[in-house]
């Protein structure tokens, strides 16, 4: 039961981490610049 | 309510982004460099029954429009027509400011003058008469101290009482515009009217100066004394690389790595045997337990064992950033980067570049002509990102306990090498326009604002504990199961896995290189998808094997198995070559995406990708059977 248990949590957060690098490509983020903005409106980049 | 649009204009370092963040309460990088605000940005906020929106135009100190931010500036200035146009002036150096200023007022565009950085004035001994400067350009003139809340209230009753109509040029201005035009109407060639036209403006700069502007009793300048030593031309370099070189013995050896070797040892130790005890307890099945324990904590704890460091490094460089001496590497580096057919104001994307390749590459558009843009968002990977750093520690603690710091910094000086090696290759085949020129400010030295340079570390460092939760989570256990997996179902032994098949392929490559092993190999692709994968990677492969007779005497000094099963692994000089390897091979697909993006072009995409494989692949070579010829 443990094991069902434990893969059912790895699953959920396999797919929030999924969602997260998804949602970074359609938002065009990047998590290691440092800014919570997307590219097109940052300030550290331009445009 | 009544609207109000203001947009703030003026030079680079003249506090401008901390009076636009002081007004909107907005939070936006404040850096000493040139460059940092490269496009507008808008902030909103409600006075005296006025909605105000503010623009915070980039510095620029002119608007010629040769540079972007030049043209971003004069096309929304003369395009937008917002109604209130502040130009904020460094009280301490107004000579400089008003260049910009007679531009704009040449241009037809009525301004409020923003006397900022009163106190640096007054501590130079300098006293603005503000009203005779507002006869002498016919414009409004306010004084303020950016950090100051008076200030900022003061400035925005300026902003809401403020009727620019009732402003018109004085006869001063409209007598110069006239002279500029008399000039732009004779027979000059370009380059001869450009230069008369520059005299002119400075000699109505300087008689409104001699004018307005009174020194008393100049005090002895801090700021002079200090650059008398850290900016001279003899000392700056070496000063640099000593500077350097300190932050380095701060990172690796005195601060960041024993907060390094006790997280390692926390999750290597007690962590990993309180989990594996746990499962043990719930009964939970053996690949479940190693997905767990070899997948997500070798994978995921291995990258997180060198999250200190890379905030203790990122801590220092703000700190530097903070005093105003990082301002002062483009001017050290420019007689290097003249060399290499760049400009010192090349270094600042690159030095972005320690932090993470994708907002340095992005970072280039400050840069003024497209050689120089190219030629900077081609080299910059080469530089160690903090992605690369996890790598570089991990070897160099392993291979070179006694000399870590210094192994680190030396690959951080082959980075830089490479990049110059490469920007002057470039420059000199497939980039051969004329490089620009550049104007730089240097702002005074700072005791830096201790808030500003932590707000500055978490941000910068904050990107590696998401990445650690999300993609390098994702990536460990996709590892673990190429790792674990064949086409028959799960395996017991690594060598006849998924991984071990591909990381076989690649490492065909590496014969020569002295790390051709199938672990090395399935390390090399990983580091295509994420830098931080290849220590994931070796975390995950070498977490878990047999720890040989050969590795006995290595764990008594390495803390963890993964060090053990690389003591077997890789020689010293091997371990050199694949340091070597991962500090130049292609970037990142996420470095590589934002390339393609900057470029437009799949083809310098491609050609970035290929050409520092095989860089890496041939230096890395050279370093393994140069050292194997040595005796090593």
């Amino acid at each position: 039961m443990a094991t069902y248990i434990l893969g059912a949590v790895l699953v959920v957060a396999l797919i929030a981490a999924g969602r997260h690098i998804y949602r970074n490509f359609a938002d065009d983020k990047h998590d290691c610049c440092g800014t919570e903005m997307n590219c097109t409106k940052c300030p550290h980049c331009g445009k | 309510m009544s609207s109000l649009a203001v947009a703030l204009t003026g030079n680079p370092n003249t506090g401008k982004s901390t009076i636009f963040n002081e007004l909107t309460g907005a939070r936006q990088k404040i850096g000493n460099w040139p460059g940092v605000t490269v496009d507008k940005k808008i902030g909103y906020l409600s006075h005296q029954g006025r909605n105000i929106s503010v623009v915070d135009l980039p510095g620029t100190y002119s608007v010629n429009a040769r540079s972007p931010e030049e043209k971003i500036v004069i096309d929304y200035l003369l395009n937008e027509k917002p109604d209130l146009v502040v130009d904020v002036l460094d009280s301490s150096n107004l000579e400089r400011n008003l260049y910009l200023t007679i531009q704009l007022l040449e241009q037809g565009i009525p301004l409020l003058l923003d006397l900022n950085m009163q106190d640096e004035a007054k501590r130079h001994g300098i006293r603005v008469d503000t009203e005779k400067l507002g006869a002498a350009l016919g414009m409004p003139v306010v004084e303020t101290t950016a950090r100051s809340r008076s200030s900022i209230k003061t400035l925005l009753d300026v902003f809401t009482s403020t009727m620019m109509e009732k402003y018109q040029p004085s006869e001063k201005v409209r007598a110069h515009i006239a002279r500029v035009e008399g000039l732009r109407a004779g027979n000059l060639a370009a380059d001869a009217l450009e230069e008369k036209i520059i005299e002119e403006r400075y000699a109505f700069i300087d008689s409104v100066v001699s004018e307005c502007v009174s020194v008393a009793g100049a005090s002895s300048d801090l700021t002079e004394k200090i650059d008398a030593v850290l900016a001279n031309g003899w000392t700056a370099l070496p000063l640099f690389l000593v500077m350097l070189y300190a932050v380095f013995q701060i990172t690796f050896e005195w601060i960041g790595q024993p907060m390094a070797d006790a997280l390692d040892d926390f999750i290597g130790g007690p962590l990993t045997e309180s989990v594996t005890a746990t499962l043990e307890s719930w009964e939970v099945a053996d690949w479940m337990q190693s997905l767990i324990v070899d997948g997500v904590i070798g994978g995921v704890g291995g990258v997180l064992t060198f999250v200190p460091l890379i905030f203790v490094l990122f801590f220092c460089l703000s700190f530097l950033d903070g005093t105003g001496y990082m301002a002062r590497v483009a001017f050290i580096t420019d007689p290097i980067m003249r060399r290499v057919g760049l400009t010192g104001k090349g270094i600042m994307p690159l030095m972005m570049g320690f932090g993470c390749a994708v907002p340095a590459i992005m970072g280039a558009r400050t840069l003024d002509s497209e050689k120089d843009r190219m030629t900077s968002i081609l080299v910059t990977p080469f530089l160690t990102c903090g992605a690369k750093l996890p790598i570089m520690a991990l070897f160099a603690a392993m291979f070179f306990p006694d000399n870590a710091a210094n192994v680190v910094f030396a690959m951080y000086i082959l980075g830089v090498i490479m990049a110059i090696i490469a920007a002057k290759l470039l420059g000199g085949t497939v980039f051969q326009e004329k490089g620009s020129t550049f104007l730089l400010e240097l702002p005074p030295y700072r005791i830096p604002d201790m808030k500003t340079v932590l707000l500055e570390t978490w941000d910068k460092g904050k990107g590696y504990l998401i990445k650690a939760g999300t993609i390098i989570f994702a990536m460990s256990v996709l590892i673990w199961f190429l790792g674990n997996f064949n086409f028959n179902g799960m395996t017991e032994e690594m060598n006849e896995s998924f991984l071990a098949a591909l990381g076989t392929g690649m490492s065909k490559l590496f014969i020569f290189h002295g790390f051709d092993t199938w672990e090395a190999g399935a390390a090399v692709i990983t580091g295509i998808l994420a830098k931080e994968s290849v220590v994931s990677t070796m975390g995950i492969l070498y977490g878990v094997g047999e720890i040989s007779a050969e590795a006995e005497d290595a764990v008594e000094t390495a803390a963890t198995l993964m060090q053990s099963g690389m003591a077997t692994a890789f020689t010293t000089m091997s371990a050199v070559a694949f340091m070597v390897f991962s500090q130049l091979y292609t970037p990142c697909v996420t470095a590589l995406g934002t390339i393609k993006k900057e470029t437009g072009s799949w083809k310098w995409m491609g050609f970035s990708a290929a050409y520092m494989f095989a860089i890496a692949w041939v230096v890395s070579l050279l370093v393994y059977q140069g050292g194997r010829l040595m005796g090593f």
